[in-house]
């Protein structure tokens, strides 16, 4: 159920290359959060609020935090990364769908490109906990970019980094190195890695990131058959549904809501093979 | 609460806060966030008489103060409305008003005729920025003999309040004239303003539709023009609309002449403010014994 409440900065944290960790203290009245939804957080001087996805949820001495990860891109973003400790921010959510998690343990493949990582680093956290097997690809310009590598590395069964310039990971695109690790995987069928057509093991990806970056991987994936959820973002003002401001069109020409019918899509939805 | 009755010639209202059309869903949307019934009135999204899917690619923006939009009047459509949507409204214990719109006179005249038998539709709150199909896309407002024709259609078909909402792109002083002639209720002044925006990295117009509609603080100043004037020169009862973002906003439309207001952009920035306007405005009135919200006009 989406509620609002307004949330005390607990931390606030600036990252490199302009991203920000914010912390908050949850309000324990207010739904907790499923991996891929996502809050409507409200700067002071902006008419709209701003769409953030949940970059992680837990608990410490019997209080619950919520946290957002974002990138400084506008307005908007600039505003919520001058919080204070201390401060009060108004929020609503959580807004959305969430990641679908398969109830059979079949290996999760997470695909991020840049500020993709903040709702799929809140999934791997779920996933790691009741224990799937974790193939993290994680791709980004400039190798700074990278966030909670030691974390994430703790998630992940496999983990796979891109960088740009090529200072950490392999040089390139998240989308060339997931293309080799499909390749690779796609020789060694018997072990049950990616491309198991008859069992139950073919995995489930997870992608989030550029809009470019999502089509490529989808493309590859659908290739392999393998299914794939994807998260899109969109602008949006309200959050509620009443806008209609936030929709994203389908490959059959159809328009979906992100707040309503996402921000979690069936990939096959939007890209075909 | 302090009692804030209100009434438009034969609108009568527990308060003078209602909603704007596109801003606030079918009013069940926000029960969540407190209890809607509250309210004046709940003007729901507007209706044509077949489903709309609404304008493709971009379609909002935020500007410095304020909020541009290119929805393009998506919606269920009557049938699903009535069928769906009004059991569901059945909830919402104030007054629902209907907004509807359509891309001739006859779309207008078959939506408020079957509204006419729903007890549900307390009134109707008529577009008359939609184009005109039959008149090349111009829109109804800027055609005075058309929309002539429509009201005086209109109030032969529909026996409870009527509605018209004005933007300020259209000669609505003349409008006004026409309305209180052909016995329309009230005017809601204004709608968005016709804006457009331009992409200079792309080079290219922001909305595949060009144009989009202003709302917002940026607007209120516009708003109030048009408020003041026709409550002057014509003095049909008017809903002040136009970047209302908290009671002292909605003091200035009262001060100017209206006899509501409506709330749309705000309940964006804070799902939360039409309660608060309505809260705090009632707290007004009370610390400053004014009985009836109309004293307030300053002339």
């Amino acid at each position: 159920m989406i509620t609002y409440s307004r949330l005390k900065v607990a931390h606030i944290r600036h990252l490199k290359a302009g991203y920000v960790l914010l912390t908050l203290l949850y309000d324990n009245q207010m739904t907790p959060p499923q991996p891929g939804q996502f809050f409507m957080l409200k700067p002071r001087n902006t008419i709209i609020a701003r769409p953030i996805s949940v970059h992680n949820f837990f608990s410490v001495l019997k209080k619950n935090y919520i946290e957002f990860l974002f990138k400084v891109v506008g307005r908007g973003t600039e505003e919520l990364s001058d919080m204070k400790k201390g401060d009060m921010l108004p929020v609503w959510g959580p807004i959305g769908n969430s990641f679908p998690i398969p109830e059979d343990k079949r290996t999760a493949v997470l695909i991020a490109g840049g500020r993709g990582i903040a709702p799929l680093f809140f999934l791997a956290t779920r996933l790691f906990e009741k224990k799937y097997e974790i193939h993290f690809f994680y791709g980004v310009k400039n190798s700074d970019e990278l966030i909670h590598l030691l974390r994430i590395k703790n998630l992940s069964t496999k983990l796979y980094i891109s960088t740009e310039d090529g200072k950490k990971g392999k040089k390139g695109f998240v989308t060339n190195l997931f293309q080799d690790a499909v390749g690779n995987y796609s020789s060694q069928v018997k072990e049950n890695l990616l491309f198991d057509y008859e069992g139950k093991k073919s995995p489930v990806c997870y992608v989030c990131g550029p809009d470019i970056m999502i089509e490529k991987v989808c493309d590859i994936s659908l290739t392999g058959r393998i299914k794939t959820y994807i998260s899109l973002e969109s602008h949006l003002a309200c959050g509620t549904g009443v806008c209609l401001g936030c929709t994203v069109e389908t490959r059959g020409g159809r328009l979906l809501h992100i707040c309503k019918e996402g921000p979690v899509f069936d990939a096959e939805e939007f890209y075909c093979k | 609460m302090k009692e804030l009755t209100t009434s438009l010639s034969n609108l009568n209202l527990k308060n003078p806060v209602m909603t704007a059309s596109g801003t606030f869903g079918f009013g069940f949307e926000f029960m969540n966030f407190y209890d809607t019934s509250l309210l004046g009135a709940i003007v729901c999204k507007g209706i044509s008489r077949n489903p709309r899917e609404g304008n493709r690619g971009h379609r909002l923006a935020e500007i410095n103060g304020g909020l541009i939009n290119s929805v393009g009047l998506e919606n269920p459509g009557l049938t699903d409305f009535i069928d769906k949507i009004i059991p569901e409204a059945e909830k919402i214990n104030t007054t629902y008003i209907v907004n509807i719109l359509g891309s001739d006179i006859e779309e207008y005249l078959y939506i408020a005729e079957r509204l006419s038998g729903l007890k549900r539709a307390d009134a109707i709150e008529v577009n008359i920025s939609c184009p005109n199909v039959k008149s090349g896309g111009i829109s109804f407002g800027k055609d005075l003999n058309l929309t002539r024709e429509l009201a005086r259609k209109l109030r032969e078909i529909f026996p409870r309040p009527l509605i018209f909402k004005v933007s300020a792109d259209i000669p609505y002083l003349e409008i006004a004239r026409i309305c209180r002639d052909e016995g329309i209720d009230a005017l809601t002044c204004i709608n968005t303003v016709q804006s457009l925006l331009i992409d200079v990295d792309k080079k290219a117009f922001r909305f595949n539709n060009i144009y989009g509609g202003l709302s917002g603080p940026a607007i209120k100043p516009v708003a109030l023009r048009v408020v003041y004037q026709v409550q002057k020169e014509v003095g049909i009862p008017v809903i002040g609309c136009g970047g209302i973002m908290n009671y002292r906003d909605a003091l200035e439309f009262f001060m100017a002449g209206a006899s509501a207001v409506q709330i749309g952009t705000a309940n964006f920035a804070n799902p939360l403010s039409a309660y608060e306007i309505l809260r705090d405005l009632s707290e007004y009135c009370e610390k400053n014994n004014i009985p009836d919200i109309r004293e307030l006009r300053i002339w």
